[in-house]
């Protein structure tokens, strides 16, 4: 047990270590904007202004204004440069510029190596405080976000799981898609898109901006003042959510002609924000591989199977089962989960689950744009410490959390289905209870 | 303790070998070779406390004979369960997870290897660990059963994404009876089929530390590493031949008339067209290989006539081009997400771009140097993620070789127009080809794509 509980020690030692050097992650105000830095030694920079509330900013008529206001601030030209130019430029020195709209926040955002980081920032600033949406521009961007949609629509995993979420949150802001449908973007114009990014969007109290890569905070700090210290700035209070239940047992079910079945499962879980949070999510990491063994490896179930803890402002747990025997899957998922709660982990497992997530966290930190992602979904979801606390957090957490949080969290399921109705006809999802 | 304090202890610890003669190939990475013929390359990154080991052989797809087709990848997974050192696949597992080992495996056209990630201060245990897998595995009916399973289920996962199915489609078209040489994941029939004297087979012909490359990339210092390694590895028998030599991998058969196929299926919500052509080789035309590169950057450009041809007119929503490089000849491919209503229009078009790839002014000095940029900035890209670039450094090692990877930038600069004409010329331009349409039912009866997607 020693040994088991060193290496992770050892690991919080070395993050301990970082905390005192330059390296560490620091928050300041910018000119009433918050900046979250971090500084690094790679050669890559990535830059995101962040912008707060996603589908809580529009109507489910509008769904992906928000995403495709976004993408065309970064894609459509500005007033100072045509589209062409911007990105004849970003092509010139292999600079990206990007945007994009999810459920709970959307970001503009600047990926470069750090020669060309002064290059870069001219492009990325103009992309933020002057997109112009030229209308021809406007009309490639919507096929591209159609196709995409499309595109991520063939992938059956990702379809049933959108699928779930959609059904079961129908009526809230979680019940359309960001990216939007044919529908909501075929009647988007240009004016829209810049009456929507201009007085809903660009906003210092909404906004954010999350850097990382190998420059200093003298020479980020000035850089912000200049581009950004004339945005406007108008009164805006943060959605808060409260904690979901999903408990009805329901099946949505859809026919589809695939090599094998997908079966998705949405269960409650505790906000981000929450001390029981990261319990939770080790909790659910030592069901998930619990599961897998018992439906793929012994039981001979189903396929593949998966857990996720998906981190939203109304966060719940995913289950996703690939089975052509959904009936005897579902079951024996159900049975898994029921003796899961029963006996918990214990100090050896959860050991194991520790060392495997406080790794995988620091696999993660070599990617620029993966630190940036992180830094930025804590302060939305709870605060940008939470990133840079998580290998802590996640040593402290105990047995006993761990084994309270997934009884009191997942009381009850709601399935969807996506494959051969034939193969679950009658077919009556037992209660989990 | 700091990071750098327990690395120290370790080092002063543990027995210290003379290491062999170094040669350093950048800023941060080193290289030696073991008298045993092992290649060795330590890539030095402090900016987290972890380490990835990754052991490489010159394997893969192109070394399966029909019978082995994705056995290769089977065998690869069975390296990781049961070996003489651990016990069982149980008890490897256990000493993995316990010891903070995060293990992996990838095989593709032309290398096979297993790598992991863990705590850099672990690197002792992680290289003894890799030793037992690759050098005592023990081959049993029960992991092979395992391993047979998780095979077939991935592809099975693989066959439900309408885009592998075309991709499935073009080898079979491309690479003609040799197909299979080009698919690492395997058939099911194969998958199913195989045995242990099988994968016995594999280990015998393959896994020499005369045939492979570990990599080992972190926080770590490389001459303790070169040490360590000696001292691990260096008993190591070699095979005593050049496995690649003794096994020839059959040629490829040239494509001689071009082909067009048509996939069906009620899951493409998008259609695609995958053109493709066979490419140039590492092992026969290197400057061709460079030209490649440059010639499908600049193509991928917003300013190239091929984009303004097809994304700026609202032909097609994407365009992808692109060379793979191999040491066998790489496929060179065109992929089109067309305007679903302009299939016919889209097809024309690029047909027309193609015919002009070699002209004077198909392409501009500006275009030639943004690309020769672009790739060179690549490059540092690919060194940001240090776990990934052991990857990247086996791929070239394996298909080309570690020089060709370091001087690759210097060699850029060399490429002008004349030689992006050639290797049109040479590979694309007039050249049978295969080109294939993925399609949904319903857009393929509106549009009677049979009517114009074939060859004339």
């Amino acid at each position: 047990m020693k040994i088991l509980n060193n290496i992770v020690l050892g690991l919080l030692i070395s993050t301990a270590t970082f905390a005192q050097n330059p390296y560490a992650t620091r928050s300041f105000d910018v000119a009433g904007i918050k900046v979250i830095f971090k500084p690094t030694q790679k050669k890559i920079v990535n830059v995101r202004v962040y912008y707060r509330g996603g589908t809580a900013n529009y109507a489910a008529s509008k769904a992906g204004i928000e995403h495709f206001a976004l993408a065309g601030a970064a894609e459509c030209g500005t007033k100072n440069f045509s589209a062409n130019t911007l990105k004849d430029t970003c092509d010139k020195y292999d600079i990206s510029l990007s945007g994009s709209g999810n459920f709970d926040f959307g970001f503009v955002q600047l990926n470069c190596i750090s020669k060309y980081f002064d290059k870069g920032w001219y492009l990325f600033a103009d992309a933020v405080t002057d997109p112009a949406y030229q209308s021809h521009e406007v009309q490639l961007l919507r096929g591209k976000i159609m196709l995409a949609n499309k595109t991520l629509a063939s992938n059956p995993i990702i379809l049933a799981s959108k699928q779930l979420m959609l059904n079961t949150l129908k009526g809230t802001q979680y019940g359309f898609d960001p990216c939007g449908t044919d529908e909501t973007l075929k009647d988007i114009n240009q004016a829209e898109l810049k009456n929507y990014y201009y007085n809903t969007l660009l906003n210092k109290e909404r906004m954010f901006i999350v850097v990382v890569g190998n420059i200093t905070k003298e020479e980020l700090v000035q850089k912000i003042m200049f581009s950004f210290a004339n945005l406007p700035s108008r009164p805006y209070n943060k959605p808060d959510m409260d904690e979901p239940d999903f408990n009805d047992n329901k099946l949505i079910k859809t026919q589809q002609a695939l090599p094998v079945n997908y079966i998705a499962a949405m269960g409650n879980s505790p906000l981000v924000k929450s001390a029981d949070f990261v319990p939770f999510k080790l909790g659910v990491a030592a069901f998930g591989a619990t599961l897998y063994n018992d439906l793929v490896v012994n039981g001979h179930l189903a396929d593949n199977t998966g857990t996720n803890c998906m981190t939203t402002l109304v966060p719940y747990v995913n289950i996703v089962l690939m089975s052509n025997k959904p009936q005897a899957a579902v079951s024996g998922a159900i049975n898994t989960l029921r003796n899961f709660q029963e006996r918990g982990v214990n100090e050896d497992w959860l050991t194991r689950i520790k060392n495997n997530m406080v790794i995988n966290n620091f696999i993660s930190q070599q990617n620029v744009a993966a630190v940036t992602d992180r830094l930025g979904e804590a302060e939305v979801f709870a605060s940008w410490q939470y990133a840079d606390d998580f290998p802590q957090l996640v040593f402290m957490t105990t047995v006993q959390q761990v084994n309270a949080v997934m009884k009191k969290y997942i009381t009850g399921l709601t399935w969807s289905y996506l494959g051969n109705l034939n193969a679950i006809d009658g077919y009556n999802i037992p209660p989990l209870k | 303790m700091t990071l750098k304090k327990i690395s120290l202890t370790l080092l002063l610890c543990g027995a210290v070998a003379v290491p062999k003669a170094q040669t350093k190939l950048s800023e941060n990475i080193f290289q030696i070779k073991l008298n045993n013929g092992l290649t060795v390359i330590v890539i030095e990154d402090n900016s987290v406390p972890l380490v990835t080991v990754s052991m490489t052989f010159k394997n893969g797809a192109f070394a399966e004979p029909t019978n082995y087709s994705g056995l290769t990848y089977m065998y690869h997974n069975m390296l990781y369960r049961s070996n003489t050192y651990y016990g069982t696949g149980d008890a490897v597992a256990y000493f993995a997870s316990k010891t903070g080992i995060l293990r992996n495996v990838s095989v593709n056209e032309e290398n096979a290897e297993c790598h992991f990630t863990m705590p850099s201060f672990g690197i002792d245990q992680g290289l003894r660990y890799m030793s037992a897998a690759i050098r005592y595995p023990v081959l049993d009916e029960k992991s092979l059963n395992e391993v047979k399973s998780v095979s077939d289920k991935e592809l099975l996962g693989k066959e439900s994404n309408p885009v592998f199915l075309l991709n499935k489609a073009m080898c079979q078209h491309l690479w003609g009876d040799m197909y299979r040489r080009k698919m690492a994941i395997g058939t099911h029939e194969t998958i199913q089929g195989a045995t242990l004297a099988l994968m016995d087979s594999i280990q015998k012909k393959y896994y020499y530390p005369n045939n492979a490359l570990l990599t080992i990339a972190g926080n770590i210092s490389h001459d303790q590493m070169f040490s360590k390694v000696e001292e691990i590895f260096g008993d190591w028998k070699p095979s005593g031949f050049d496995p690649l030599k003794k096994w020839p991998i059959p040629e490829i058969k040239p494509v001689t008339k071009t082909q067009y196929f048509t996939i069906e299926n009620s899951n493409a919500l998008v259609p695609y067209i995958l053109i493709a052509w066979q490419g140039p080789s590492t092992r026969t035309d290197v400057p061709s290989t460079y030209a490649a590169d440059v010639f499908s950057n600049v193509l991928m450009q917003n300013s190239s006539k091929l984009k303004k041809a097809l994304v700026q007119s609202g032909l097609a929503l994407n365009v992808n081009f692109n060379y793979l490089t191999l040491s066998r000849i790489g496929p060179i491919t065109l992929t089109i997400q067309p305007n679903p209503l302009k299939i016919k229009e889209c097809l024309a078009e690029v047909k027309k771009q193609i015919a002009l790839f070699d002209t004077d002014d198909y392409i501009t000095a500006e275009q030639i140097a943004t690309a020769q940029r672009k790739l060179e900035i690549g490059h540092i890209r690919r060194e940001e993620v240090t776990s990934d670039f052991v990857n990247i450094l086996a791929f070239w090692w394996a298909s080309a070789s570690i020089d060709y990877y370091f001087n690759y930038v210097d060699n850029l600069p060399k490429i002008k127009k004349a030689n992006l004409q050639s290797y049109v010329r040479k590979y694309i331009k007039n050249k049978p080809y295969c080109a294939g349409l993925l399609i949904g039912p319903q857009l393929k009866a509106q549009l009677k794509t049979d009517e114009f997607f074939k060859a004339h």
